[in-house]
């Protein structure tokens, strides 16, 4: 992380917490739904992708 | 669409909105036609279900209703300033919830091959901020029928398969990654 960055992120996140707007309906980021919401339906699926995802992270 | 993005989050828009909890936000950008229109950037406030920690991050326009049409095709004047500004706020959003994951849908193979070849030429300076990954759907062959019209693929047996995307990955375009997941470094 660039100091730049650091004082972007930094200004974003306390102008968000200064006048940010409080609240947003609960709702899908698609429209359609993710194609994660599609397709990882059960408890197993879901356990595999964790899985997955944190074996790709330890290479 | 030109691929030639060059990610810089010191190159962004400025943010005409922001909500509180850094999951939404909006700017403007300017359209080939010289035209400005607002684009939302929305990571989910509901989680997956059953992946508590991971969420979507979509962007579109903003259509008559008040919706986000992230179906939408348009013709940015600058690429790299757009794709910079969704992918800080999403970096803004991890900052905040660094044991949280975003992802982003390839809505279709040729976006999903758009981002890929945007992460890959952008590798070295993304690999700074985040870990990123891409996701593939396997679905199970079941037998196969006794005539050739049966189907032998049970889409009720999916299973997800990870891969880190490290620099100079080669993927052939047509069985590109359905969908790219980050997290902070």
């Amino acid at each position: 992380m660039t100091p730049s960055i650091e004082k972007k992120i930094k200004e974003i996140t306390e102008r968000a917490k200064r006048e940010g707007i409080k609240n947003i309906k609960p709702r899908s980021a698609s429209r359609n739904g993710s194609s994660l919401h599609k397709i990882i339906r059960t408890k197993e699926q879901a356990e595999r992708f964790m899985k997955s995802l944190r074996d790709a992270d330890a290479e | 669409m030109s691929v030639a993005v060059k990610m810089d989050f010191d190159n962004s828009y400025h943010l005409d909105s922001v909500t509180e909890d850094l999951r939404m936000s909006v700017f403007r950008t300017e359209l080939q036609d010289g035209t400005e229109i607002p684009l939302k950037v929305e990571i989910n406030k509901e989680p997956h279900e059953l992946l508590p920690d991971v969420f979507n991050l979509a962007f579109g326009p903003i259509n008559d209703k008040g919706k986000m049409d992230d179906k939408a095709e348009l013709s940015h004047k600058n690429y790299s300033k757009v794709f910079s500004s969704i992918l800080l706020t999403g970096l803004t959003y991890l900052a905040s919830n660094r044991e949280h994951y975003i992802g982003i849908d390839g809505s279709n193979n040729a976006r999903a091959y758009l981002y890929y070849r945007f992460l890959q030429k952008n590798f070295d300076y993304l690999d700074k901020f985040f870990n990123m990954y891409g996701l593939k759907y396997y679905v199970r062959i079941s037998r196969f029928g006794k005539s050739q019209y049966d189907n032998p693929f049970d889409f009720k047996d999916i299973l997800p398969g990870i891969d880190k995307i490290e620099k100079s990955m080669r993927l052939n375009p047509e069985f590109m990654y359905n969908y790219f997941i980050f997290n902070l470094k």
